[in-house]
């Protein structure tokens, strides 16, 4: 690229970062001690506008970096409108034995919050506006929710139920267990998981506009349409889904992969 | 010298006699009457604590707390009013079901007012520290150098100070507008929280980035930290920090003419 485009990009993205309000609050650090330091930890964050952060590491204890991304606020004056930097936020963490809870107050800002963790952790992870998931590095049990925004994993191992209305799911995993079990599923985004290569699993797959892609060899199973029926006292539901379903290695666990508009794949741990 | 007035046991009972089913013919009488409490402190203060009605305070004459009351005195029968010159010891007004209070102060008086329902609370002239809370009425300082803490939930807040201020003060609201009026040599930072509400200013301000405030509670087994981070600007060189915070009400910054 030129160095005047360099430059150029440069002292663009400077003054939008300006325009925006962006980061110029100082971020705010937490170290949160834990109640049993030697067992798995719990960590719930559920936040309307938010960019969450997780890494998974060796340590006893928890480290909170928060920071406001966007919501600066504007203020009228004699000589005009002045964007206010930073907006503002008011953010609880909270630990009860090996639970770790955060959350805000109801406001316009989002705020980032990068958090580093012990490894063996259980995460509930929501976002809905403008917010981004990622995680890297944990082993547990995951429940991940970005309504407007990506979900992102890499490192991962346990089992992960991902769930994202518009965007894509995008997951690492670098150890698959028999008796893990996964479930990926968008409306309108790709999904994309990544499995060791010698992970055993039975992939469920089910898009219906998108395309499916594998790097592994996979046994399609023959299979028919499953029907539900479910009578109430006056009313009467028949659910029929038609699902393909692959085996990786021979089969084992369970890897539900469902969109509407979106692609699918399925590719090897690096 | 503390004074304090708490008009809570008072207004309930009236407010149960007043409750009662009407009888044909209602027994009412009023009158008028002032308290004045000598001040013998150089630091005096007063406390007003209310549930229906407002409160007013003004700058009086000398080293006098002075207490107007204006009573009436209201029963659906004889017998009860009877019994309510017994069980009524406070003196106030029984304006229907609200009491009110109009209260001369020495200017340097600091202050602490609350009320809840159908009442104002209106502070003029006064120097002492002023803390003030209502719920459904507005908080209206006029002439004052010092506040503390100010919370209104759905009336509007509006302070006009005659001096520049030398100290914090945290002002909150939930559906109220929030006015300030500072001294053309004020200088001090603004921290706020809104919402849904807009923030003007006919003074020049800075877009400044303020400390946040962090909290810690709990021990071992259950841990609680909180950050407050707020957004803010700077009148003149900075100064005593106000805390400002909103869910749906708009904040102005005037100058006084």
């Amino acid at each position: 690229m030129p160095k005047m485009n360099k430059v150029f990009i440069t002292v663009l993205f400077l003054l939008l970062s300006m325009e925006m309000g962006f980061a110029q609050a100082d971020p705010q650090q937490i170290i949160v001690p834990i109640s049993r330091p030697n067992e798995p930890i719990t960590l719930d964050i559920s936040i309307l506008s938010a960019h969450i952060e997780v890494i998974g590491e060796e340590r006893k204890d928890a480290e909170f970096n928060v920071s406001v991304t966007k919501g600066g606020k504007k203020i009228i004056t004699p000589s005009g409108t002045k964007v206010v930097a930073g907006g503002s936020y008011a953010l609880d963490i909270e630990e009860h034995d090996n639970h770790i809870s955060v959350d805000t107050d109801w406001g316009p800002t989002r705020v980032k919050i990068v958090a580093r963790i012990p490894q063996e952790a259980n995460l509930e992870l929501s976002t809905t506006n403008d917010g981004v998931i990622v995680v890297d590095n944990v082993n547990g049990n995951l429940q991940l929710a970005n309504v407007n925004g990506p979900i992102t994993g890499t490192n991962l191992s346990g089992s992960v139920i991902a769930e994202s209305v518009n965007e894509d799911i995008n997951l690492d995993f670098q150890a698959f267990a028999a008796d893990d079990t996964m479930s990926l599923t968008s409306v309108n985004g790709d999904l994309s998981i990544a499995l060791p290569d010698r992970a055993k699993a039975q992939l469920r797959i089910d898009t219906a506009r998108g395309e499916i892609y594998s790097d592994f060899e996979v046994e399609v199973e023959p299979s028919s349409p499953v029907v539900q029926r479910n009578q109430g006292q006056s009313t009467f539901e028949v659910r029929v889904e038609n699902v393909i379903v692959a085996n990786v290695n021979g089969g084992g666990g369970v890897v539900k992969l469902k969109t509407l508009n979106g692609d699918i794949q399925v590719r090897k741990s690096n | 010298m503390t004074t304090r007035i708490d008009a809570v046991l008072a207004a309930t009972i009236a407010f149960n006699s007043l409750a009662q089913p009407c009888a044909a013919e209602v027994i009412e009488e009023r009158r008028s009457w002032s308290e004045t409490y000598e001040v013998t402190t150089s630091n005096p203060q007063l406390s007003i604590s209310n549930i229906w009605g407002g409160i007013q305070v003004k700058k009086g004459d000398g080293q006098q707390i002075r207490v107007s009351i204006d009573e009436l005195r209201s029963a659906p029968s004889q017998a009860r009013f009877d019994k309510s010159l017994k069980v009524l010891k406070l003196e106030t007004t029984a304006d229907g079901e609200s009491v009110s209070f109009v209260v001369e102060v020495p200017a340097n008086t600091s202050l602490s007012l609350s009320t809840v329902n159908d009442g104002h609370i209106q502070v003029q002239d006064v120097v002492g520290t002023v803390s003030a809370r209502n719920v459904n009425g507005s908080v209206m300082l006029n002439g004052v150098a010092t506040c503390e803490e100010i919370n209104s939930v759905n009336g509007p807040v509006r302070v006009q100070f005659s001096n520049a201020p030398i100290s914090a003060c945290d002002i909150e609201t939930i559906n109220g507008d929030v006015t300030l009026k500072f001294p053309a040599v004020a200088n001090l930072d603004l921290a706020f929280d809104l919402f849904n509400g807009r923030l003007t200013s006919d003074v020049e301000v800075t877009p400044v980035s303020l400390p946040a405030r962090v909290e810690q509670r709990g021990n071992v087994g259950s841990f609680k930290y909180r950050i407050e981070q707020p957004a803010g600007v700077r009148i003149g060189s900075g100064g005593p920090r106000f805390s400002v915070k909103s869910m749906n009400g708009d904040i102005r910054i005037l100058e006084n003419q």
